[in-house]
Formats: C-alpha cells, sequence, structure tokens
C-alpha cells in the first residue's frame, strides 16, 4: 500500500526521530559527565543490586581494617612492654646471681638492693603502660591504673576480661593481655613479680644468700618463663591480624573491582558510542535541513 | 429546445463548483498544520439533464446535460483509525505518568551511590564497631550519635520525599475532575450543534473535528467507549455508564476517603462509583494507593527492625559508668517507630556516657556496641532477610518496574506513532495534492470563464447580425 505522507508528518518524523538521536546524546553525555554508566536503579536494576551489596560491604571491610590499625597498635606496645619487663628480670636474675656470690661485701650487696629497687619501680611502670590513654594490662578497666604498690605488695586494679574486637565478618580477636595473668601468681610460691622483685632487694640488703640461691631463682625463672609465653601469645595474635589485614586489602580491592565494574563507564567505550551519536544526530539535522522546505511551491 | 441563454446557465454552475473546490483547498491548505483537522473534499455531481425534446419523440431526441454541482463537502476519516488512535491514546498517558512517577520514585533513593540510604545505613552499623573498638572514648561515642542522625535524616527524607509525590499526585487527581467536566460538557455542547447541522443534511466537518479532539483528551484521562448516535450525536461511556449521551453530560466528583484523606472520584447524579480501568487517572490512583504505599511500608519495615532490634540489644547493656541501662531513662538507643518519629534517644545525645557499649565489665568493655554492629548480618526483618538484602531488593525491584514502564511506554509510543501515520495518511493534508487540485480547478474556472465570454460573443453575433428588422 502506498502511504500518503502529509507535510505535518513529515515534520513530525524529523521531530521524532531528531527529539531521540538528541535524548540518547545526551544521555551518553550524563554519562560521560559523572563517570557513572548506572546514574539510577532503572538504568541497570542488576548492576544497582550489586553496587549498593559492594558499596555497603567495601565500607565495612574499610572498618574491619581501621579496627586491625588500632588492634595492631595494641598488640604491638603489649609484645614490646612484655620484652621489656622480661628484659628487666633477666637483669634482676643477673644481679641475684652476682649477690649469692659469698664473696661479696655485705655492704656491696646493699648497693645491688637499691638497683633492685629501681628495677622494681620501672617494671611497676611498664606493667601501667598506656596506648593513648588506656591501659593495656587492667582487663576491661581501661581507664584504672592497674598497678599500685602499697604497703610493700602489690594491688591489681584491673579485672581478667579479654577484650573482643571484630576483625571480619564473623571473625574476632582478643586485643590485650590482662595484668593479673601476665605478671600475678607466678611460681611454686604463687608470688607476683613485683613482689619477687622487692624479695630478692629484701634478700640483698639482709645477706640471705641461702634465700637468693634456691626458691628466689626458681620463682624468677618462673616468671620470665610466663612472660614469654604472654609475649608469645601476643605475638602470634599480632601476625593473625597481619595475615587478617592481607585478606581484607584483597576483598577491599576486589570489592572496589566490583563496584567499578557495576556502577562505572567504560570510557573509551563511552567517548566512541558519543562521537557516533554526534555523527548521527549532525546528520539527521542535515537530512531535515534539506527535506522539509521541499514542496511543490518550489518549482510553479 | 433549451434555452437560448442555457450554455451560460452551464458556465455558471461550473463556476461555482470550482470557485467551491478552491474554497475547500484553501480551508485545508490554512488547516495543514492543526494536528486534530481531517482534510475535506468537495464531492462533485453533474446536474440532472434535461430531455431535449425532437420531431419524432416525446420524451426527445437526447438528454442534455445542464452542468455540475457541489453536492457536498466530505470529511475524509477512517472510523477504525479514529477508535485505535483514541485507545492507544489513552494507553500512552497511562504509561507516561507511570513512567514518569516511577522514576521520581527510584529518584528518591539516591542510588547507587555515596548518598543513598543503603551507605548510610552501613555506616551506622560500622559506627557501633567504631564503638566496640574504643568505647570508653567520647569521641567514637558523638561520631555514633552524629552518624546515626545522619541515617536518621535520609530515611526520614526518603520516607518524605515518597510522601510528597503521594500529595501532588492526590492534588492532581482532584484537579482532573474539573478537566474531565469541562471535556464532557464541551462534547455534549458540540453534539447537539452538530445533531442540528446534520439534520438539516449538512456535514459539521469542522466540529466533528473538534469533538473527536476532545474525545481523544478525554480518553487520555479515563477509559472511554463511542456510540454512535442518530444525526450524527456520539454517547460516550465510562463503564456502563454514559458520562455524555446527545447533548447531556454527567458530572464527576472527588470525595476524600481512606486513612490518608485521599481524593477519589464518583459519578455525582447518584454517588455510586465510577469504573476507571485505565489512563491518566488510573495511573495515578494506583501509584499513590498501590505502588508508593507499598514503598512506604518496605522503608517503614525497614526502619522499625531497625529500632526494634538496636533497642532490645541496647536494653541489656550496661553505659560507661557501669550501671544497666534497662529501667532507665538510656534504655533506648532509639525512639520512634517509623520514617516520621525515628531519633535519637535525646537522653543519650544529652549524655553520651549512657549510651550502653559494655556488656558487664568495665569501660574498656565493647561487647554489646559489638552485639548491636552484628545485628547487620541477621535476618531481622521478617525473619527472612538482612537489612541490607532487604533494601537492595527494594531499590532494585523499583528500577525494573522503572525500566519496564520506560520500555511500555516506547512500545505504546510508536504504536500511537504508527496509528497516527496511519490517520494521517487518509485524513492529513499533502499541500503538493492541494497544489495539483488548486491548478486543476483553477484551470476548470478559466475554462468555465471562457466559455461564458463565447458564449457572449455568440449572442452578440447573433443580435447585431440579423439587421434593423423589428428597430422602431
Amino acid at each position: 500500500m502506498e502511504l500518503r505522507i502529509s507535510q505535518r508528518m513529515m515534520s513530525e518524523m524529523m521531530l521524532r526521530d531528531l527529539t531521540k538521536n538528541m535524548s540518547s546524546l545526551s544521555e551518553i553525555n550524563a554519562q560521560l559527565s559523572s563517570g557513572k554508566r548506572v546514574l539510577r536503579p532503572s538504568d541497570d536494576p542488576f548492576a544497582t543490586h550489586k553496587a549498593i551489596y559492594y558499596r555497603v560491604d567495601m565500607n565495612a571491610v574499610g572498618q574491619y581494617r581501621k579496627n586491625i590499625d588500632g588492634m595492631k597498635a595494641w598488640l604491638g606496645l603489649s609484645d614490646s612492654t612484655l620484652t621489656s619487663v622480661v628484659n628487666t628480670l633477666q637483669d634482676v636474675r643477673e644481679l641475684v646471681i652476682q649477690g649469692a656470690n659469698g664473696t661479696l661485701a655485705p655492704e656491696d650487696r646493699r648497693q645491688l638492693a637499691v638497683i633492685v629497687d629501681n628495677l622494681r619501680e620501672s617494671t611497676i611502670q611498664l606493667a601501667n603502660t598506656k596506648n593513648g590513654d588506656k591501659y593495656i594490662f587492667s582487663g576491661s578497666e581501661t581507664i584504672t591504673k592497674p598497678f599500685d604498690w602499697v604497703a610493700g605488695n602489690i594491688v591489681y586494679n584491673g579485672d581478667s576480661m579479654m577484650l573482643e574486637k571484630n576483625i571480619g565478618l564473623g571473625a574476632s580477636m582478643g586485643i590485650n593481655m590482662c595484668g593479673d595473668s601476665a605478671f600475678m601468681n607466678i611460681g611454686p610460691s604463687s608470688d607476683n613479680i613485683f613482689h619477687i622483685i622487692h624479695r630478692v632487694a629484701e634478700a640483698l640488703r639482709n645477706n640471705e644468700t641461702g634465700e637468693l640461691q634456691g626458691p628466689i631463682l626458681s620463682d624468677i625463672d618462673s616468671a620470665i618463663m610466663n612472660l614469654l609465653e604472654a609475649a608469645g601469645d601476643v605475638g602470634a595474635r599480632y601476625n593473625r591480624l597481619l595475615q587478617m589485614d592481607s585478606v581484607l586489602a584483597g576483598l577491599e580491592e576486589r570489592n572496589r573491582q566490583e563496584l567499578s565494574n557495576s556502577e562505572d563507564i567504560d570510557l573509551a567505550e563511552a567517548m566512541m558510542q558519543q562521537q557516533m551519536k554526534t555523527i548521527s544526530f549532525q546528520a539527521a539535522l542535515k537530512v531535515s535541513s534539506q527535506i522539509l522546505p521541499a514542496t511543490l511551491l518550489d518549482y510553479i | 429546445m433549451s434555452s437560448t441563454f442555457f450554455g451560460l446557465q452551464i458556465a455558471s454552475s461550473a463556476l461555482h463548483a470550482s470557485r467551491t473546490a478552491l474554497e475547500v483547498i484553501g480551508h485545508n491548505v490554512a488547516n495543514a498544520s492543526n494536528p486534530a483537522y481531517s482534510r475535506q473534499r468537495v464531492e462533485l455531481v453533474t446536474k440532472p439533464a434535461f430531455p431535449h425534446p425532437s420531431a419524432n419523440s416525446s420524451v426527445g431526441a437526447f438528454q442534455l446535460g445542464s452542468g455540475v454541482e457541489a453536492r457536498s463537502i466530505l470529511r475524509m476519516v477512517d472510523n477504525f483509525v479514529v477508535d485505535l488512535l483514541r485507545t492507544q491514546r489513552n494507553n500512552l498517558s497511562d504509561a507516561s505518568i507511570s513512567g514518569n512517577i516511577l522514576r521520581q520514585v527510584e529518584g528518591v533513593f539516591s542510588e547507587p551511590g555515596e548518598s543513598g540510604l543503603g551507605a548510610q545505613i552501613g555506616l551506622f552499623w560500622n559506627s557501633w564497631e567504631e564503638l566496640s573498638m574504643n568505647p570508653e572514648d567520647i569521641v567514637s561515642r558523638r561520631s555514633l550519635i552524629q552518624q546515626s542522625n545522619m541515617m536518621i535524616r535520609a530515611v526520614a527524607n526518603t520516607g518524605k520525599q515518597l510522601e510528597n509525590i503521594q500529595q501532588n499526585l492526590d492534588f492532581d487527581i482532584n484537579n482532573t475532575v474539573n478537566l474531565i467536566n469541562t471535556l464532557s460538557s464541551r462534547i455534549a455542547g458540540l453534539n447537539i450543534k452538530i445533531g442540528e447541522i446534520s439534520a438539516n443534511g449538512n456535514n459539521p466537518n469542522d466540529l466533528m473535528d473538534e469533538r473527536d479532539e476532545l474525545i481523544n483528551q478525554l480518553s487520555e484521562q479515563i477509559n472511554v467507549r463511542i456510540w454512535n448516535d442518530s444525526n450524527d450525536m456520539l454517547t460516550v461511556f465510562v463503564g456502563n455508564k454514559a458520562i455524555v449521551r446527545r447533548g447531556d453530560a454527567v458530572d464527576l466528583e472527588s470525595y476524600t476517603a481512606g486513612a490518608h484523606g485521599f481524593h477519589y472520584i464518583r459519578w455525582s447524579d447518584d454517588s455510586s462509583p465510577i469504573s476507571i480501568q485505565s489512563g491518566r487517572v488510573n495511573a495515578m490512583i494506583d501509584m499513590r494507593d498501590i505502588y508508593i504505599e507499598d514503598a512506604k511500608d518496605d522503608l517503614n519495615s525497614i526502619v522499625s527492625s531497625i529500632i526494634n532490634e538496636v533497642n532490645s540489644v541496647h536494653s541489656t547493656g550496661l553505659d560507661l559508668n557501669g550501671n544497666p541501662v534497662i529501667g532507665t531513662a538510656f534504655e533506648n538507643f532509639f525512639v520512634g517507630s517509623d520514617f516520621n518519629d525515628i531519633a535519637v534517644n535525646p537522653a543519650l545525645e544529652a549524655d553520651l556516657n549512657g549510651i550502653a557499649a559494655s556488656a558487664g565489665g568495665g569501660p574498656g568493655d565493647g561487647e554489646n556496641a559489638r552485639a548491636i554492629a552484628a545485628i547487620k548480618e541477621q535476618n531481622i526483618i521478617g525473619g527472612s532477610s538482612t537489612v541490607n538484602d532487604f533494601y537492595r531488593s527494594l531499590v532494585s525491584r523499583i528500577g525494573i518496574d522503572a525500566k519496564a514502564m520506560r520500555d511500555e511506554y516506547e512500545n505504546v509510543e510508536t504504536m500511537l506513532y504508527e496509528i497516527g501515520r496511519w490517520r494521517d495518511s487518509v485524513s492529513g493534508v499533502n499541500l503538493d495534492e492541494e497544489m495539483v487540485s488548486m491548478i486543476q480547478f483553477q484551470h476548470a474556472y478559466q475554462a468555465a470563464s471562457r466559455l461564458v465570454r463565447t458564449m457572449d460573443e455568440m449572442l452578440a453575433t447573433l443580435l447585431n447580425e440579423i439587421g434593423t428588422a423589428g428597430r422602431r
């Protein structure tokens, strides 16, 4: 069937095609200027579904990595502090062996006792180490100073709570080493480290070489062993954190990639499309300008 | 024997017919750009012939033609196409308004993006993680409250924008009643004029064009069916009731009903419900009462689940001073129950130490905060999906619907365009065609004029050449 065509219809067709060209051109321009392929859910509902998931997951993983950073600082400080206490105790042990030597004069022992007293002070200071403004050996009582030297013995003001923190989806880890398990109830005599050191000083002051050679030495050895175990525990946790962090770094990168795949434009392809659409728009304009004005009126 | 001046009569009929034809061409050309106009054509018929008497026949030797007559002016329309066009305009306005509303609805959610509700809710859980890391820090408590308020703003904004769209639709539905009433009374008025002209045996072409256009406009608003009545008058049905019958129109009226006090439409004469099945009004009512209402309900499922779960875990915890919050002003983290009234418990905003991060230990205990952060992984909505999963499927469902409606609109638009071309091929004005007709009738007019002159010369010859006989 041959279709009768009216001038109005022709203008309408041209206008419709021009509008279509123009709106698809403006769409690709909007994509290019925003860098996003998906500007609203209906542009790609499936990609939107994925994008929301990956954005939230990426933020959550970011938070876990932030947690891990905080925990690394805490555990790192615990590790180095425990190592310092071990070193201090080894100094004390040297002095015990030196003081047990029968050739030493009593006044020399008294001098050694002063040194040991100082070492006790610095051990207490180490046990009261703070990470920022939080005591790391207080259990959950992080704003209470855990160790006080009162009337010749130590008082522990913390508790024995393990502070669990999340390091991933459904994965958590204790951040702290409680002061009571690291420093208290050690060896056959169930004594604490600070009192053991105090006993060393007292034995030196009172010339009790027998005491120095016997029970004290084994208590010190138990304390060192206990601290090394604690430091080992902390170190192992620190290593697990590092592993977890690298897993999370991979996950974060994957999320970033997937998020970009779901919503960002492929720049090269979009540029090419924009070129093509511009050309077809210009062609439509040119053709319209040639066809629309022509009527029989031009020739009669 | 015909009259001496009979030739002049024929020429005069030809002049008259050609001039009428040229006038109709002029009317066509003048309306070439009027989309509602149907081209018109003069129907030319020969005038009745006279018997020419002869010597041996009383009936006549032959029939002598007496010229031409412009009998009527026809309107070139195909009623089948007119009906198709009307139905399709109804579908198109339905799809068009639905598509526009869905676009607004999906825009409300600002997804995918950083400012979307999904990201804000995610950051809310993150700030509980942050609090569990540093429960004794006032900074992490403050940032939890700040992020909670940001999430609340995003939720409230989303809900309020959905309500705004509903309100605008309701306003529009109420206004449309007046538009429909104006259209139906104008159609009834045209029916009367058309009936009068048609009863006299004339063609009210232009009035019929105008009436078709008004019915099309009515059809964009609601579903109509047309019944042809006598004398070219039409009866217009909506459902089973006539909104226009011959010269009478029945008004519609709006009334308010339901929990939101929204406007609905009914017949004004007997207050019976009107059966609206398609068209713009139908789409607006569906969007307002079903689609947006559902989206709001889903949003409130998210909000109320978060409020209930967070409060129920929070109430089991201890504040920074080690006191259980249950039974105190600090018991609940949120107050309110939906997106309109959700807020952070003002007692907690006033005293950040009241936030129950601890589950029983000292200030460094963040177990309760950790338990609240874990809610994000629990199926708290209807016992079957997490907040994030539920939200994601809500947004993508709206996206899928908006995309489907956009496709639907394009399909209907293409069909309407094709039907429009069809209608135009019957009823549209082609200027070239009109030019050719114009030249044709111009020549016919010139030839008829020449005939007048020829007859005149013939008569002059007769009168001048027969001498002075009869002169006084």
